[in-house]
């Protein structure tokens, strides 16, 4: 036959490579696969001797396809071979897969111990009980076979007859492959040519049939079942042959018998594996001669055409049969091409839940790594889920900062458009939504008070809804504000300014704001300083007696002084609009309660913003809250005199719109006369229609209860009126005949009169989250209270002395006492937290801010800051921090009250001291003997907050800039200006925090990078010209559970 | 028992417990009557990532209901054979975490997701290229830029 001359054809041929070295044998096999590839091409239609034997084949079912797992080489140890032991996995030792459109079925055998008989030749059959079939295999060839369920196990010889059988069917299978199956064409091309040249190839290629085309047609579904059956055995006697593909192959089978047409004809093709043709290839460098390289082109196009479970199940053998550094070599090049840049490719929602998992260190690291991580970590996307999130979750969601926020960015952007415009004009056009939001910022409203926490959440929505445009990175904004002032405090990086006060008073109350210091002290004098410069803004003169209580909202500022009276000043224009008189002594404390709204009821409460004052008459009053702006003034007749200074001021300050009340018949108008005012007759006007209005109320009563803004007095304190502290309609007060009363606003009666303490209450505090109240008292004992039932909860001892001061917040009460000592308790389980130590005389001041994590406190000597928790985090959580450590112990490793350092030293009496996120404003008294003097220390935090506020600005103006060049026509890459740096004149800078930003828009350029930077503070770098694209964007809080 | 057919024709039989982890497979279980007869297609998912999601969803099959967890969020993985089933190459965890979000089952996403971050977390820029086989595209002076820009994050 061709076949067998074809082998010894090969034979002569390797013979005479043999002497060759081995790199040219290399090669020429090579040339001999070139030479045959050509070959093939034009011998195919000769080679191909094909009978086509129609068939009746009614085929109903497939049955699978059985294949007992390849023997692996016996000196394969898991040292040397780590994956020799691996078992095949579940998903490849049985499944279907489609071969030319029908479905076929593998499956792998377990063969434990078979029982084997090696017969003659290297043939070895096994018998298997399970499926009543044969294994069947070659040490040298994988032997497939065909086997009637029916009959009696085979001999060998029947074997052989089946074998030969088929034999008879393979030209045909062959042929119609070819014509069936274009697709796999050139394996088969390459066979029928081979057949002539090289049996292993033929070989090769026959079992590449069967594998893929042995449904091309019904007719020859049967026969190609066992093609290379009749291959195998045809190459039987050559030993040396390697079909080292059969072994893998697995065998098919047509359970219809087209000679018999028996009903139930399984057939099972087994096939055993022998181990030579593995070794073979493992072997490879060790018996070259004996290796059939020119299959290996052959190999890798069958491969090619086998579905991919096929594949896997493929390369699992081999990969089971690869040493150690074929492994190391393999996984290293599957470990880096297998890396892709999946994070990019996820739905955008999905990347945001992943980004909601990582720091921002990370964050920070992530958006540097490549162009497409820069635009996702930096879209409107991540700032909201992100950025929006940390916020939240630190508790700096705050309204009125997205606010201010919102409205000095979009300022910017109207200046710069209005500028690039080349149209200079005024920016303060009523179509101007910004100038009408900045309106109703200045104005004193409280409608923000009414946002949901929800609605407080989607503030800037709210905000863009009414046409405001947000800002890109808003959030991250303010993270990064939040952040930087932080980092500052911790690391004590400030900017001190000190200035001295008024010789050496004592200031007994002080507030502030990013903008002004007030201040209020012992001689009758408020002062109000620049917050940047510590600047005298305003001298607030009018009180008769010391002051010594203040506390403002908004633009108005109450006052209760020794004098007796409550005043009500106007902030911005530094007068006096409203007198409250009716205390007949002190005024020793006073609260402004703005309304909340009550989680219970849902109601705002009080219903409105109200001051209640409490004096050492030992009664509270209770008084509306004036609007400067909007509210007429109002002064007692018995001040007369005082409001005839009032008016003196006003003219001399030029301001007809908040002239006070004058009684008809005063010589007044003639001053006011003097201004010279064209609006004179309209002044004079609405002078009338006040007076006539204060006139019918004062007629209406004849003494100062008639005063429209009080509501009531709350009596039931015997002595002095030490303390107030109030939230809603609860109002709590503590006094000197040594009790605490909860009163409710509203009515203005006493809810709960609290007994216990047993000398004079110096301090209270308030929680209506817990609806709990906290007392300090002489007796050197807080106490806390339930304000719901009026029951004393804890008693809590650790002082030695008088406890002067107490703030209570929903984790924690702290009290600082004459025993030198601050002390931290936990309000709802009233436990004993930690005493801060260090100071070396009795507190006179301090104040907690669990937000922001601080103690600071003073005594004569110096100011100190506290570390509030080492776990920040427990601050903010109400309930969280102490219950924690009694029920599950976690938080023993938690420290409270850790001494960070001392912020001033060489410091006398310590008046006051007040802090906000950015800074800490103290005042006083320095110095010895006759050179006592009070000062004024400003402690700014808030390095490094300019430049992000510009960063931020700058934003917008290359945001506004780009979004007048719609992107939509040109290509992503060439609109990415990725750095556009812009410059513009710092001498527009206003250094006033609250002032507009920096450029008058005229200086607005932009300029490409070129390095010329004329300022260097004012040049910073926009971001990325993002536009990206609005599906990204859009719900992101929907898609965020 | 519901049979699902994954991307690639693979049949899978499972009980409703496991289905009803996912909410897509719960809803369509619910909304088709006859499921136990017709498998369900899931074209979106491939034969071997389901057998995963099978995996996952009966191990998890007896969990009680979690209760919303309030607060930062954390990567941190404390089940250990969530952990180890995680321990899949890249494709994988690719497909499963689409997989988990096209069947909507929400634990499984999670993880998915947890186990990105904490494969991004606490690495440098590079180590993020060469994880993510990323190149780098920026100029120099771009590089720079964004360095700086993100410089308030380094420092503590």
């Amino acid at each position: 036959m061709n076949t067998i001359t074809d082998i010894t054809e090969i034979k002569k041929l390797r013979n005479e490579i043999k002497p060759k070295s081995s790199t040219t044998k290399k090669k020429d096999n090579k040339e001999q696969y070139q030479k045959y590839k050509y070959g093939n091409m034009s011998l195919t239609p000769t080679s191909v001797t094909t009978t086509i034997i129609t068939k009746t084949t009614t085929t109903t079912e497939y049955p699978p396809l059985y294949f007992a797992p390849p023997e692996l080489p016996k000196d394969c140890d898991s040292s040397t071979y780590p994956l020799a032991n691996v078992p095949t996995p579940y998903n490849l030792k049985n499944f279907q897969f489609d071969l030319n459109g029908s479905p076929t079925y593998f499956k792998e055998i377990e063969i434990n111990q078979p029982e084997t008989n090696t017969v003659g030749n290297g043939l070895k059959i096994t018998k298997t009980n399970t499926v009543n079939s044969k294994l069947i295999s070659n040490l040298s060839n994988p032997y497939i076979k065909r086997i009637n369920r029916k009959r009696p196990a085979p001999d060998i010889d029947t074997l052989i007859q089946n074998d030969i059988y088929f034999e008879n069917e393979e030209s045909k299978d062959s042929n119609s492959h070819l014509h069936d199956v274009p697709t796999i064409r050139k394996p088969h091309k390459r066979h029928a040519s081979q057949q002539d040249v090289n049996p292993h190839e033929e070989v090769f290629s026959n079992n590449n049939m069967n594998i893929s085309g042995n449904h091309n047609s019904n007719s020859a579904s049967v026969a190609s079942a066992n093609i290379s059956d009749s291959e195998c055995n045809k190459n039987l006697p050559s030993p040396s042959m390697s079909p080292t593909l059969n072994s893998k192959i697995k065998h098919i089978n047509n359970n219809s018998d087209n000679t018999e047409n028996e009903n139930r004809d399984d057939y099972l093709d087994l096939v055993k594996s022998g181990s030579s043709p593995f070794r073979d290839i493992t072997d490879l460098s060790h018996n070259q001669e004996d290796i059939p390289i020119s299959n290996i082109p052959y190999i890798i196009s069958t491969f090619d055409v086998l579905p991919p479970t096929m594949k896997s199940y493929i390369l699992l053998h081999l990969l089971k049969r690869c040493r150690v550094p074929t492994l190391q070599y393999i996984s290293s090049l599957i470990l880096t091409s297998l890396k892709y840049d999946f994070f990019s490719l996820l739905p955008v929602h999905i990347s945001y839940r992943i980004i909601q998992y990582l720091d921002f260190h990370s964050i920070a690291i992530c958006s540097q790594v490549s162009k497409s991580w820069y635009k996702l970590f930096n879209s409107p996307g991540v700032d909201t889920a992100i950025w929006k999130y940390q916020l939240k979750n630190d508790f700096w969601i705050d309204e009125k900062e997205i606010k201010e926020a919102i409205i000095l960015w979009n300022k910017n952007k109207n200046k710069s458009t209005v500028t690039l415009n080349g149209n200079v004009a005024s920016t303060s056009s009523y179509s101007n939504p910004t100038s009408l939001l900045k309106e109703d910022a200045n104005t004193l409203s409280f409608e923000n008070d009414d946002l949901s926490d929800e609605n407080k959440e989607n503030f800037a929505a709210l905000l863009q809804s009414q046409g405001y445009e947000i800002p890109p990175n808003l959030y991250k904004y303010l993270y990064r504000r939040h952040h930087l002032l932080k980092k500052n405090w911790n690391n004590g990086r400030c900017h001190q300014i000190s200035f001295p006060g008024n010789g050496s008073m004592v200031v007994t109350c002080l507030q502030f704001d990013d903008d002004k210091i007030i201040s209020g002290s012992d001689d009758n004098i408020i002062n109000i300083y620049d917050t940047a410069t510590g600047k005298l803004r305003k001298k607030l003169t009018g009180h008769t007696g010391g002051v010594w209580v203040l506390h403002y909202y908004g633009n108005t500022l109450v006052s209760g002084s020794t004098d007796r009276t409550v005043r009500i000043w106007d902030i911005e224009e530094g007068k006096c609009t409203h007198q409250f008189e009716g205390h007949t002594s002190t005024v020793r404390c006073l609260q402004i309660l703005i309304p909340t709204k009550n989680s219970i009821t849902g109601k705002m409460e009080p219903e409105c913003p109200l001051i209640v004052t409490g004096s050492r008459d030992t009664t509270l009053r209770v008084w509306r809250l004036p609007d400067t702006k909007k509210d007429k003034p109002y002064f007692p007749q018995s001040q007369q005199q005082t409001i005839n200074q009032q008016i003196m001021n006003m003219s001399e300050s030029d301001q007809l719109s908040t002239i006070p009340i004058i009684p008809l018949g005063q010589q007044q108008a003639g001053q006011i006369n003097t201004d010279g005012n064209n609006n004179m007759v309209n002044t004079i006007a609405g002078r009338l229609n006040l007076i006539n209005s204060v006139d019918s109320s004062l007629n209406s009563g004849n003494n100062n209860n008639v005063n429209p803004y009080f509501l009531h007095t709350l009596h039931g304190h015997t002595q002095s009126v030490r303390a107030v502290a109030g939230s809603g309609n609860v109002l709590v007060s503590g006094s000197y005949d040594s009790t605490v009363r909860v009163w409710d606003l509203k009515t203005g009666e006493s809810v709960h009169l609290l007994r216990g303490h047993m000398d004079k209450v110096y301090s209270v505090g308030y929680s209506p989250e817990l609806e709990l109240a906290a007392s300090g008292s002489m007796d050197t004992f807080v106490r806390v209270w339930s304000t719901k039932t009026g029951q004393c909860l804890y008693q809590l001892e650790g002082h030695s002395s008088l406890v002067g001061l107490l703030e209570i917040s929903p984790n924690y009460i702290v009290s600082a006492a004459a025993d030198n000592t601050l002390r931290i308790w936990s309000p709802s389980s009233g436990r004993f937290i930690s005493a801060l130590y260090g100071h070396t005389a009795a507190i006179t001041c301090f104040h907690h801010d669990a937000r922001l994590n601080r103690i600071v406190s003073g005594s004569e000597g110096a100011i100190k800051l506290w570390e509030l928790s080492s776990d920040e985090r427990l601050n903010k959580r109400p309930g969280t921090s102490v219950t924690t450590t009694e029920t599950g112990g976690v938080s023993t490793k938690t420290t409270y009250g850790t001494y960070k350092r001392d912020l001033v030293t060489g410091i006398q009496c310590v008046w006051k001291i007040e802090i906000d996120e950015r800074r800490l404003v103290c005042a006083f008294q320095r110095g010895t003997g006759n050179n006592i003097k009070t000062w004024f220390e400003v402690l700014d935090y808030g390095e490094g907050l300019q430049n992000l506020e510009d960063e931020f600005i700058q934003n917008s103006l290359s945001k506004s800039s780009s979004s007048s060049h719609p992107s939509g026509g040109e290509s992503e890459n060439k609109n990415y200006q990725f750095m556009k740096l812009i410059s513009h004149d710092s001498s527009s800078n206003n250094s006033s925090y609250n002032t507009s930003h920096p450029s008058n828009g005229q200086d607005i350029e932009m300029k490409e990078k070129e390095g010329e930077e004329e300022d260097n503070i004012n040049t910073a770098i926009s971001h990325a010209n993002i536009n990206p694209s609005s599906s990204e964007v859009n719900h992101i809080d929907d898609s965020l559970s | 028992m519901v049979k699902l057919t994954s991307s690639d024709g693979q049949e899978f039989t499972i009980s409703k417990e496991v289905a009803y982890q996912s909410v897509l497979l719960k809803n369509m279980i619910e909304d088709v009557l006859d499921s136990e007869e017709n498998p369900i297609p899931l074209p979106n998912v491939s034969g071997p990532i389901l057998v995963k999601v099978i995996e996952y969803a009966t191990h998890h099959k007896d969990d009680p209901v979690k209760p919303p967890v309030e607060g930062p969020r954390t990567s941190e993985i404390v089940d250990e054979w969530d952990k180890e089933f995680m321990n899949i190459d890249q494709g994988s965890l690719y497909e499963l975490i689409l997989a988990a979000n096209y069947l909507d089952i929400k634990d499984l996403l999670d993880l998915g997701c947890k186990t990105v971050a904490n494969m991004i977390k606490g690495k440098k820029v590079e180590e993020l290229r060469k994880l993510f086989n990323i190149q780098n595209d920026f100029t120099p002076e771009e590089e720079e830029q964004i360095k700086k820009e993100n410089a308030w994050c380094e420092e503590h």
